[in-house]
């Protein structure tokens, strides 16, 4: 008797929950951020919760990020995030535990634990998974198979950024890991968050029909609800006396800036004293406090205010003349969006995808793209001078789609139905 | 051998203390204990802005109440499938990271059901696990801790559950056990640590703002902690420097706090640009060295701001709040009685209440309270908690061989370290 009102029990709980899945307001989205060296990934997600909060704002969103500064940025409305233990990219297809002293396995095991786990307590309608198909070594594919099988199956999809690397090398990785058959199996639609006309991402990276048929290219994600530019009085804060230019120097996390901002000093150094600008050196939240000390103790004495600030940097992006950073994909993004002259220099590993980004971009006549190696302390000085005698970037066709984060949410809700 | 796993949970209900402290100590163990990997599972919403030290991993938990830093009321995702999925985040990590030690630093009244259920899976699953539950020096007043707790039956779930309690302060200066009343067998694995002293700064990082302000005039150092209901305390200050007009002789650093809701940081950020020699930060990484370079340390009282005070030896003034169970106004209490530090009691927060007490402060007379008086207070928390990990877990572990050292805890002189009073 007891048993068959237990059993009866939860038969009910299981109905109820079927009822709930169904229900179209208040879904739930999970988004699955894999980011262990930067935010660049958590941004672009945060972007994308932002604009399906505008046009839905009954949807709750869950970003299950492993960036150890995660979140960083302002969360969205009705949205939360979960922080997992962080793997790290060493090189290629190699990760490793980022602080904890434990195996990069057993990491993996309580990661892929906590993921199944995500799936089946928020039980997510729609889910989207940014740029790896079943997760760092296949630790998604386990909840992916738990979605799969339940009878309210959530709308899976896939994002992927313009560029993921080189051809040959994700071609490579792809068909070695079983990603193409992960984004066969599981999933419902792919998000390329970039232009067909600038990297035809699909051709490139050799989708198969299967694949090609459920994607569609999203235009670039750029940064919402963006807080005006810097005021005079927040540069009168930070110099004593202020130039007419600003240039603002920015490596993003900031983890491998420390190069060419180390060079951007040198090259400021040798026009001082006639420097025509004052700049901001951003050096961004995981670059090493001891680099940042020392950048900081080199640019005594110069119109540089170095800072790690890198919420403000859409802030100090919109106020500059000159913009000279690394090829992330926000930040170029945003010196697209703000039609900024631009000198970029694109991180040359451990994936080709900024040089491959930089050099399709810099044909375009976007910006400059200069190699890290390539970088004199003279040439350097020249190229500022000149690029800030440049007329702004103003020629709108050759600027890609800057509407990603609309139409990715758009593109998902649809596909929630 | 595989490393020294600790477990370390802490939950924030309203500021951020408990994950701060927890990350401290989770630095000096690892300092300590060169093969450890540690664990911490948080709900703060902000724990990513802390460097989590070398060995130490973060697991972050969604909220049960409203988003923190936006707007009140409105809540993320609903409170009971966030609860279930802290629940399910808890039971996986000690199931798959398989703790040697579990920490919990959380205020053990109104205990969620999730929490129970986490505590009891350890029990069950991990048998050599041991467990501890942490306290700052002082939880709120016996009045209505000790009701609260005999009504919930903390004491008992404690006792079933926890090998220890740590208790982050001294017997001398507030006895725990007896003030709540533990029942004896829960007295008996009472240890007081001494307080937690605060990382040490180098005297010569300045923050930039502050070598830029005039280094002439004593600086008074106003903080909120995590700011959620600091709003009071800032307005009445600023209330005050507005009177004074700009004849303060003095400058002062105001930090509001990172959980401020905005609407209220955003009128405090623009009443304190008006006035001169004020420097506002909604959240410092360098509050302990705004602390160093300071003449007075104004606060609520929070168990990290006060060892902080402790510490460096700064004259403070703490102006409590009110909210149950009063933590913040029985250690201003107890420290104001003993002449430690200054005291502005909730009800009679204004600005003149406040003003005449940092001038009568900065003006220093012999009637003034002194931290030099607590020099005999025991700093030394973070030494014995890496003493009683040793005891615990530590001597406890399988050796190379797989055979168990069955060495039990030794009870040493230094269990209630602390006060010679």
């Amino acid at each position: 008797m007891t048993r068959r009102f237990a059993m009866q029990g939860r038969g009910e709980a299981k109905r109820e929950r079927e009822r709930e899945d169904m229900i179209g307001s208040g879904s739930r989205l999970l988004i699955y951020s894999q980011d262990g060296f930067g935010l660049g990934h958590l941004r672009r997600n945060l972007n994308i919760a932002y604009r399906v909060w505008r046009s839905q704002p009954d949807v709750s969103v869950l970003v299950v990020a492993d960036s150890p500064a995660a979140p960083f940025f302002a969360l969205p409305p009705r949205c939360d995030f979960v922080k997992i233990p962080t793997l790290v990219k060493v090189d290629s297809g190699v990760w490793c535990s980022d602080r904890l002293s434990l195996d990069h396995r057993e990491v993996l095991s309580i990661r892929t634990r906590l993921l199944e786990g995500l799936v089946e307590s928020y039980r997510p309608n729609l889910v989207l998974v940014d740029h790896m198909p079943h997760g760092i070594f296949g630790e998604l594919t386990s909840s992916l198979r738990i979605m799969r099988r339940r009878r309210q199956r959530p709308r899976i999809m896939l994002g992927l950024r313009d560029i993921l690397g080189a051809p040959a090398e994700i071609c490579r990785r792809w068909r070695l890991e079983g990603a193409y058959e992960a984004a066969e199996q599981y999933y419902d639609g792919v998000c390329v968050y970039g232009c067909a006309d600038v990297f035809d991402l699909v051709r490139e990276y050799e989708f198969p029909a299967s694949i090609a048929a459920k994607a569609s290219y999203c235009g670039y994600v750029s940064r919402e609800q963006a807080p005006p530019a810097l005021e005079e009085a927040d540069l009168a804060r930070m110099f004593s006396q202020r130039h007419d230019g600003l240039v603002v120097v920015t490596g993003g996390g900031g983890a491998d800036a420390s190069f060419f901002m180390d060079k951007f000093i040198d090259a400021v150094r040798l026009m001082f004293p006639r420097v025509p600008f004052d700049a901001v050196l951003s050096t961004g939240p995981f670059m090493h406090p001891e680099q940042h000390m020392l950048l900081r103790k080199k640019a005594k004495g110069l119109p540089i205010h170095v800072t790690r600030q890198g919420q403000d940097n859409i802030r100090m992006l919109r106020r500059a003349d000159l913009v000279i950073s690394m090829a992330g994909y926000n930040t170029i993004s945003e010196i697209l969006r703000y039609r900024k002259r631009a000198i970029v220099v694109p991180r040359s590993g451990p994936s080709a995808e900024q040089t491959i980004r930089t050099r399709i971009m810099g044909e375009r006549g976007l910006f400059t793209v200069v190699g890290a190696r390539e970088l004199t302390t003279e040439g350097f000085a020249a190229l500022i001078r000149r690029k800030l005698d440049e007329p702004e970037p103003g020629d709108r066709a050759a600027i890609p789609d800057m509407e990603g984060a609309a139409n990715a949410a758009e593109r998902l809700l649809a596909a929630a139905g | 051998m595989s490393p020294l796993r600790i477990l370390m949970c802490c939950y924030d209900q309203r500021g951020l203390g408990r994950t701060a402290r927890t990350l401290d100590i989770a630095s000096a163990l690892t300092a300590r204990f060169s093969d450890c990997a540690i664990l911490i599972l948080s709900n703060l919403s902000i724990v990513g802005r802390f460097r989590a030290p070398q060995g130490v991993d973060v697991v972050r938990m969604p909220s049960i109440g409203p988003a923190t830093g936006s707007e009140a009321g409105r809540t993320s995702i609903d409170r009971e499938r966030a609860l279930q999925i802290r629940r399910m985040l808890a039971e996986r990590t000690v199931e798959t990271f398989k703790p040697d030690l579990v920490v919990i630093d959380r205020d053990p009244a109104h205990l969620p059901a999730e929490m129970q259920t986490v505590l009891k899976s350890v029990r069950d699953k991990l048998p050599k696990a041991r467990v501890v539950w942490a306290l700052p020096d002082m939880v709120g007043s016996p009045r209505v801790v000790g009701p609260r707790w005999s009504a919930e039956g903390v004491c008992q779930t404690l006792d079933r559950y926890c090998d220890e309690v740590w208790v982050y302060g001294v017997r001398g200066v507030f006895d725990q056990a007896r003030e709540y009343e533990f029942p004896a067998g829960l007295a008996e694995k009472v240890h007081y640590t001494g307080y937690l002293r605060s990382p040490s700064v180098p005297p010569h990082r300045v923050p930039n703002d502050l070598l830029r302000a005039h280094p002439d005039r004593p600086l008074v150092l106003v903080t909120a902690g995590g700011g959620a209901s600091g709003y009071p305390l800032i307005s009445n200050y600023l209330d005050f420097l507005e009177r004074v007009n700009g004849d303060a002789t003095f400058q002062s650093v105001v930090i509001s706090g990172p959980m401020m809701p905005a609407r209220w940081n955003a009128a405090l950020a623009e009443r304190a640009r008006r006035l001169p020699h004020v420097i506002f930060h909604r959240f410092s990484k360098q509050v302990l060295q705004y602390m160093r370079h300071s003449q007075l340390a104004i606060s609520r009282g929070g168990y990290n701001t006060l060892c902080a005070n402790l510490t460096y030896r700064k004259p403070a003034i703490l102006v409590p709040d009110e909210e149950p169970p009063h933590e913040h106004l029985v250690r201003a209490d107890v420290f104001g009685r003993l002449r430690w530090c200054g005291l502005v009691r909730p009800g009679e927060l204004s600005p003149t209440s406040l003003g005449d007490s940092v001038l009568s402060s900065l003006a220093g007379g012999s009637d003034q309270p002194r931290p030099e008086r607590a020099e005999r207070v025991s700093l030394d928390g973070l030494d014995h908690i890496g003493e009683r990990v040793r005891k615990l877990a530590v001597r406890r572990r399988p050796a190379r061989n797989g055979a168990i050292q069955n060495v039990h805890p030794v009870e040493g002189d230094g269990r209630h370290p602390g006060l010679e009073m």
